[in-house]
């Protein structure tokens, strides 16, 4: 007999599938502790258990959250822990040093100290794409730095800088070696950020009290951040990867091209918009209060507001620490939009060795210089005129993230070129596969709308509101299986 | 308004909308719920544990990092069955410990270390030389894809740091676990562009063994049911034979060298699957000088195309007691 339930090639084929699928799966990626494992969050919940426990013994609990924080680095490999924890006694050393001297040779250690941040992050992320430039412009063969990169150094390397410099600039007291430890490897913010200041955080070490609001806020972005980063950017990912090869771009239209690369304006935002809140939600959910990374930059007018509504805490870091230094806009109106335009472009290669990154950076600084230049930073009062900037800022910042997001330069330049194609036949025809995609960037959209609903409703509404949403992300987190198989993107950085 | 005014409307309201949305889920899938099949027994720690769920398997790590003492049982076991899923769910490591006793006459400790994914000879050194193993024979089945190297996946497996292999093994209890606390409630639904919207039951595909000994104890999917736990509410069927397919012989000269360095008594097998090759598989076990235990098809029940059933293992079982009996107490025996 061969029928039935039982009949040969099914529970079998099963085995077989379920054997085939974990072979794919554990050759595909490393096995790091990611935000949206359920082992993670297992294991946050258990931290937010002891934690909750140990609220009468702040020390405690903040050295169970500094351990926790070493595993969750340690799971990327423990070379990328080794490298966290000697650039946090190398610095804590020099912050020592700063703090104990006089101005002058506080200066001197403050420069040598930037310098050599500078040079560890150089060397680890920089130093093989220069190579790799080189050799392609002069036919050489160069020696390679060995190492690959740390997980977090980019954003580690930021908050020792802005802290070494607030330090120097006697806007912080100095830190023990215990606040400044937890300040750097607070896991929330280790691994890709909020850019955290020192002033932001290390006068909650040891003094503030998980409060129920916490509790309830906590809870929200937590499932908030977990929505929009499995179903939202997660699906996205799962439909379009595959179009973003060399071999697939033939096949797009002028209005897939613009579509997808719009596309991926919704996944990169609802990948790292919802790793921040669910940073945000960790911490508060543990007693801590994080800045808030994003305010629906989809609905910047003009590219100096999308970079008050986007990675909110990098551009302040970069105006601060970098744009301010350079002169600011206490000079001519030429430098000023020369020093927008350096401050962009340092800002694209931070986030990665390569020549899109630098383009990316540079499309930014461009328009913002231009709109420094014409006057055209304040979004425009009328709305036709507001539509109209929006329309243009939107279509400008699409664009660049093709550069972001393109295998290589070569590649860029082609889709960017079929972008504009749109008389060709079929310039209008649309990919199954972009229109299935297009649903999953509905939260990232919806999500631009939320904070300023809520914000005009009146208490009571707003606590029914975010109780009754927070209700159905809970469940729909639960039903909702995401795809497997993709890692936050600002990881990488 | 206050504080506590706001945090109880906020909690009543998020229970509210939660168990709402629950109570729409089960209403609307109120026909198909009252059908669904009972979910598998309870892992006990100690007795049985997941070997894998949904996509996940995760014996290679457990047997070859030694993981929660498994290395140990290895170790101490008289006799390990070696191989791929087909010797895996066909021999009782139970069974054969009850028919055999020690020189010392206590009883045998047999180990089933047979894992997925086509591993023969080549992932039984690997764990035997990771753990130390001073067991005196090893069983291995002669079905072998990828002859006696490890397959693939088990190459990926292998190069995991020990570290990374329990975050590995605690991920998939973890998703095990997560799936078993809201099957009771909720289903799971599941994008893709090629199918777009599908549901499933929480519970995935999941395979249960022996803690002790590594046995299977249940298969379970949630459409067929469970597997092994109910011999008498399988569906199975004899044994459908194919043309032999040739293999890559699972038995090298230096796999029999490995052996004869550690004083460990091979024993070759081949579990019958429909393009096994009884003779081709006995020849190469003799021509690597190691004793075939043949296990006859005859009457041997299957659930799917490769693997018997649990009335199946019974048989199979059986079946190599028979043989290995006849090898241990007829000398020549050993020599056909």
């Amino acid at each position: 007999m061969q029928h039935g339930l039982g009949g040969p090639g099914t529970v079998g084929q099963s085995l077989t599938v379920m054997l085939r699928q974990a072979g794919r799966r554990c050759t595909g990626r490393a096995a790091s502790l990611i935000y949206t494992d359920t082992l993670f969050l297992f294991l946050f919940a258990a931290l937010f258990v002891v934690c909750l426990c140990l609220q009468g013994l702040p020390r405690a609990k903040e050295w169970v959250i500094v351990a926790f924080s070493a595993l969750v680095i340690a799971s990327w490999g423990i070379s990328s822990l080794v490298i966290f924890l000697a650039a946090v006694v190398a610095n804590y050393a020099a912050a020592l040093v700063i703090s104990l001297s006089d101005r002058r040779v506080g200066k001197i250690v403050l420069v040598a100290a930037i310098a050599g941040n500078l040079m560890f992050l150089g060397a680890f992320k920089y130093a093989n794409f220069l190579v790799a430039s080189v050799e392609s412009v002069a036919a050489l063969s160069l020696p390679h730095f060995p190492l690959g990169l740390p997980l977090a150094i980019s954003f580690y390397t930021f908050h020792i800088i802005s802290y070494l410099v607030d330090l120097h600039a006697h806007r912080i007291a100095p830190a023990s070696f215990r606040k400044f430890l937890f300040y750097l490897i607070f896991f929330p913010h280790v691994v890709a950020g909020p850019i955290v200041r020192a002033w932001q955080l290390v006068p909650q070490i040891g003094a503030r009290r998980l409060t129920k609001y916490d509790l309830a806020f906590g809870i929200h972005y937590l499932l908030l951040g977990y929505f929009l980063k499995t179903i939202g950017a997660d699906n996205i990912a799962e439909s379009i990867d595959p179009l973003w090869a060399p071999a697939a771009l033939a096949s797009l239209t002028a209005a897939d091209r613009w579509i997808l690369a719009f596309l991926y304006y919704c996944q990169i935002y609802s990948d790292f918009a919802g790793y921040s809140l669910m940073a945000l939600g960790m911490a508060r959910l543990l007693g801590y209060k994080l800045p808030a990374n994003f305010r629906s930059p989809m609905r910047a007018s003009t590219l100096r507001e999308f970079w008050r509504r986007w990675h909110i805490t990098l551009s302040r870091w970069l105006r601060d620490y970098l744009y301010i230094p350079l002169g600011g806009s206490r000079c001519s109106t030429m430098r000023t939009a020369f020093n927008v335009f350096v401050t962009m472009v340092l800002g694209g290669l931070w986030h990665g060795a390569g020549w899109g990154f630098v383009i990316w950076g540079a499309m930014h600084g461009v328009w913002l210089a231009l709109e420094r230049l014409f006057n055209l930073n304040r979004p425009p009062a009328r709305w036709p005129g507001w539509i109209a900037s929006w329309l243009v800022t939107q279509v400008w910042i699409t664009l660049a993230f093709v550069f972001f997001r393109a295998p290589d330069l070569g590649f860029s330049g082609r889709f960017v070129g079929g972008m504009f194609d749109v008389f060709g036949i079929n310039a209008w025809h649309l990919q199954s596969r972009i229109c299935w995609a297009l649903m999953f960037a509905l939260p990232a959209v919806l999500h631009h709308f939320a904070p300023s609903l809520l914000g005009r409703t009146p208490s009571l509404r707003f606590a029914l509101t975010l109780g009754l949403s927070t209700g159905a992300l809970l469940v729909a987190s639960l039903v909702l299986l995401p795809p497997a198989g993709h890692p936050f993107i600002y990881f990488r950085f | 308004m206050r504080g506590r005014t706001f945090i109880r409307v906020f909690w009543a309201s998020l229970a509210a909308s939660a168990l709402l949305l629950v109570l729409v889920v089960r209403i609307l899938l109120m026909p198909s719920w009252s059908t669904r099949i009972a979910a598998p027994a309870l892992p006990i720690p100690g007795e049985t544990y997941v070997s894998a769920y949904r996509d996940d398997e995760i014996d290679h790590l457990l047997f070859y990092f030694d993981l929660f003492g498994f290395g140990d049982r290895i170790r101490s076991a008289d006799m390990l069955i070696a191989g791929s899923s087909h010797p895996e769910l066909a021999l009782s490591a139970a069974k054969i410990a009850g028919a055999f006793v020690r020189p010392d006459n206590r009883p045998l400790r047999v180990f089933n270390m047979a894992v997925g994914y086509g591993e023969s000879s080549g992932f039984a050194r690997a764990v035997i030389e990771a753990n130390h193993a001073q067991s005196s024979m090893v069983v291995i089945d002669m079905f072998a894809p990828y002859g006696d190297r490890i397959s693939p996946f088990g190459q990926a497996q292998l190069k995991l740091s020990v570290a990374r292999a329990y975050q590995r093994v605690a991920q998939t209890w973890a998703v095990y676990l997560r799936d078993r606390l809201t099957d009771a409630l909720l289903i799971r639904a599941r994008f893709s562009v090629a199918k777009g919207l599908s549901f499933e039951r929480a519970m995935g595909r999941i395979l249960t063994r022996d803690w002790q000994n590594g046995d299977v104890v249940e298969l379970w999917s949630p459409p067929l049911g469970s597997r092994y736990r109910n011999p008498g509410a399988e569906t199975v069927h004899p044994l459908i034979l194919a043309a032999p397919q040739p293999r890559e012989n699972s038995i090298s000269p230096a796999t029999a060298s490995f052996f004869a360095e550690r004083g460990i008594t091979p024993y070759a097998v081949l579990v019958p699957y429909p393009e096994g090759d009884v003779a081709a598989a006995s020849a190469s076990a003799k021509a690597a000088r190691i004793p075939f235990i043949e296990i006859s098809s005859w009457l041997l029940e299957y659930y799917d195309h490769d693997h018997v059933s649990a009335t199946g293992r019974e048989i199979a079982t059986g079946r190599f007691i028979e043989g290995l009996t006849k090898l241990l107490t007829e000398p020549d025996a050993r020599s056909r």
